[in-house]
């Protein structure tokens, strides 16, 4: 029996159904629901998000949560955003303060060995290796000879010539080994750093900056003459020898000038000259806040009628440029 | 038919976002389609048939990224078994669907149809006659079980092979061959009772 029988087709055929088809609704429903399908697919994944997003309910806990975390990311940006050296200058003066302290806790005269060595002149019992000075020295008198004076206008000529003069011919002379490595150490670990960095001292360091106080060294015996500071890498270091050269100018000469000398070095202070400084009295001047530099009998070669002045013009350049001595 | 314009290719451009050929999709298998929902619903679920063919079409759309041309499921095949699967759930929930065969006398040695007309015939009297027994074709569809109904239509009006039978109603080849071969002479003995007197009436007039 075959399964096709061409008269029942024929009857299907032209049954009266065979032309019948859905409503127009019923059309224009089944392409409009394609139509939107297709579009639903395609639609852009940023889109879909902001769907999802904007059907997410957050609730109370989950923004509480993210509140947190976004407080901690604003704060965290803020103190990274904290001025580097501001907090190393302060940090450097605390140190120097504890180790005040720690030095000389019972006899009430907090004043630092280094900072009174600072406006000392070389002794024999200086850290600094008195040949290589004397050989710096001559070297020095060769090439230009520097008469010590008093006079105004001679110290401003003098500044002009070191200012003019390239630091780059000191170069070559960085690899003269002049001092020996064990007093290098100790010099530069005697020395208060005057740069804002405060870095861990290691052996390591101590090796480089021995060898960068070579250079300043070298550096230093030209400028100290002028008792200005040496510029080493583009940045104004006052350095050991420089600050024995300038003590050396120093005395004698003014306070003002003194004070002049050393707001040029970068070397802010307030010159104490009494006897002794209160105990348990931070060595910080309440006006400007720059350190207290105690200075005893002897041990500096400035005129005590002199301080006032020192400290006055050291004042007076804090109100005129205040913020950026620190 | 140019396979660019293939049932198959048209689903891939639509899947690919080109919503216009849907349309043509749409065009080609609409009337077919709601033809074969009608008949297989009887007249017991006519109202159903626009739900039934609407719904087939909005889940194939839906499927649409499930749906693979294969060689042996065509586009037709896949949208007659949604089409099906709908409408055998529709008359099942009605209790309409026929799964017992029917009272019907079987003689394969009556074939009234034989004394028909022939099918190309033109002029309007035969036209007329044809007309006749497809209502009553329709008629003694009602009384076919779900399945035969729907194998005989798929069959006869659908164009389908067995195999695609196979495929749309889910059983296995021998089942719908036996389906087909019980609604065939089912539909010959019901067609031959109603028929033979309208044969003898056109002709002796």
């Amino acid at each position: 029996m075959s399964l096709q029988d061409e008269h029942l087709r024929q009857a299907l055929k032209n049954a009266p159904d065979h032309d019948l088809v859905p409503g127009d609704a019923v059309r224009k429903k089944v392409l409009d629901y394609a139509q939107q399908a297709a579009k639903a697919k395609h639609e852009s994944w940023l889109r879909r998000c902001f769907n999802v997003l904007s059907k997410w309910r957050i609730t109370s806990w989950q923004l509480v949560g993210m509140s947190t975390v976004a407080s901690v990311m604003l704060v965290t940006v803020m103190l990274r955003q904290q001025l580097p050296e501001e907090s190393a200058w302060l940090n450097s003066d605390a140190k120097d303060i504890a180790q005040t302290e720690v030095d000389s806790p019972a006899t009430g005269s907090a004043a630092s060995t280094d900072q009174q060595e600072e406006f000392a002149l070389p002794s024999k019992e200086e850290k600094v290796s008195p040949s290589a000075e004397v050989g710096l020295a001559k070297r020095l008198e060769e090439s230009e000879p520097v008469e010590r004076s008093d006079s105004k206008s001679e110290k401003a000529q003098k500044m002009v010539v070191a200012k003019t003069k390239p630091v780059k011919k000191l170069a070559p002379k960085t690899k003269k080994p002049a001092m020996d490595l064990s007093d290098k150490k100790d010099a530069v670990v005697a020395a208060p750093a005057p740069a804002p960095e405060s870095r861990p001292t290691s052996i390591a360091t101590v090796e480089a900056d021995a060898a960068e106080a070579t250079v300043a060294e070298d550096k230093a015996a030209v400028a100290g003459a002028t008792g200005r500071a040496v510029r080493i890498d583009g940045e104004t270091k006052p350095t050991i020898a420089a600050r024995q050269k300038t003590s050396q100018v120093r005395e004698g000469i003014s306070g003002a000038a003194l004070a002049k000398e050393d707001i040029h070095s970068g070397n802010f202070r307030i010159l104490f000259a009494g006897d002794s400084w209160p105990a348990g009295k931070p060595l910080l001047d309440v006006e400007t806040g720059f350190r207290i530099a105690l200075i005893k009998n002897g041990s500096i070669k400035i005129a005590e009628n002199e301080v006032e002045a020192y400290n006055q013009t050291m004042r007076d350049w804090y109100h005129e440029n205040k913020g950026l001595s620190n | 038919m140019n396979e660019a314009l293939s049932d198959e290719a048209l689903m891939r451009r639509f899947c690919a976002g080109e919503t216009q050929v849907f349309q043509l999709l749409y065009a080609r298998h609409e009337k077919p389609l709601y033809r074969y929902v009608r008949r297989l619903l009887g007249n017991g679920e006519a109202l159903q048939a626009e739900d039934v063919f609407q719904d087939t079409w909005i889940k194939l759309v839906d499927a649409r990224d499930r749906w693979q041309a294969r060689d042996n499921a065509t586009f037709k095949t896949w949208l007659y078994t949604l089409a099906h699967n709908r409408a055998i759930d529709v008359l099942r929930k009605s209790g309409r669907e026929i799964s017992v065969e029917d009272g019907w006398a079987s003689d394969d040695n009556q074939e009234p149809w034989q004394l028909w007309p022939a099918s190309s015939a033109a002029q309007p009297e035969q036209q007329a006659f044809w007309r006749k027994a497809g209502q009553q074709l329709l008629d003694c569809l009602e009384g076919l079980p779900a399945l035969q109904r729907a194998a005989f239509l798929l069959h006869h009006d659908d164009g389908l092979t067995l195999e695609e039978i196979v495929q749309v109603i889910d059983a296995e080849f021998e089942t719908v061959k036996s389906r087909l071969r019980y609604a065939l002479k089912k539909l010959r003995a019901c067609m031959g009772a109603h028929i033979k007197p309208l044969i003898e009436t056109d002709s002796s007039a």
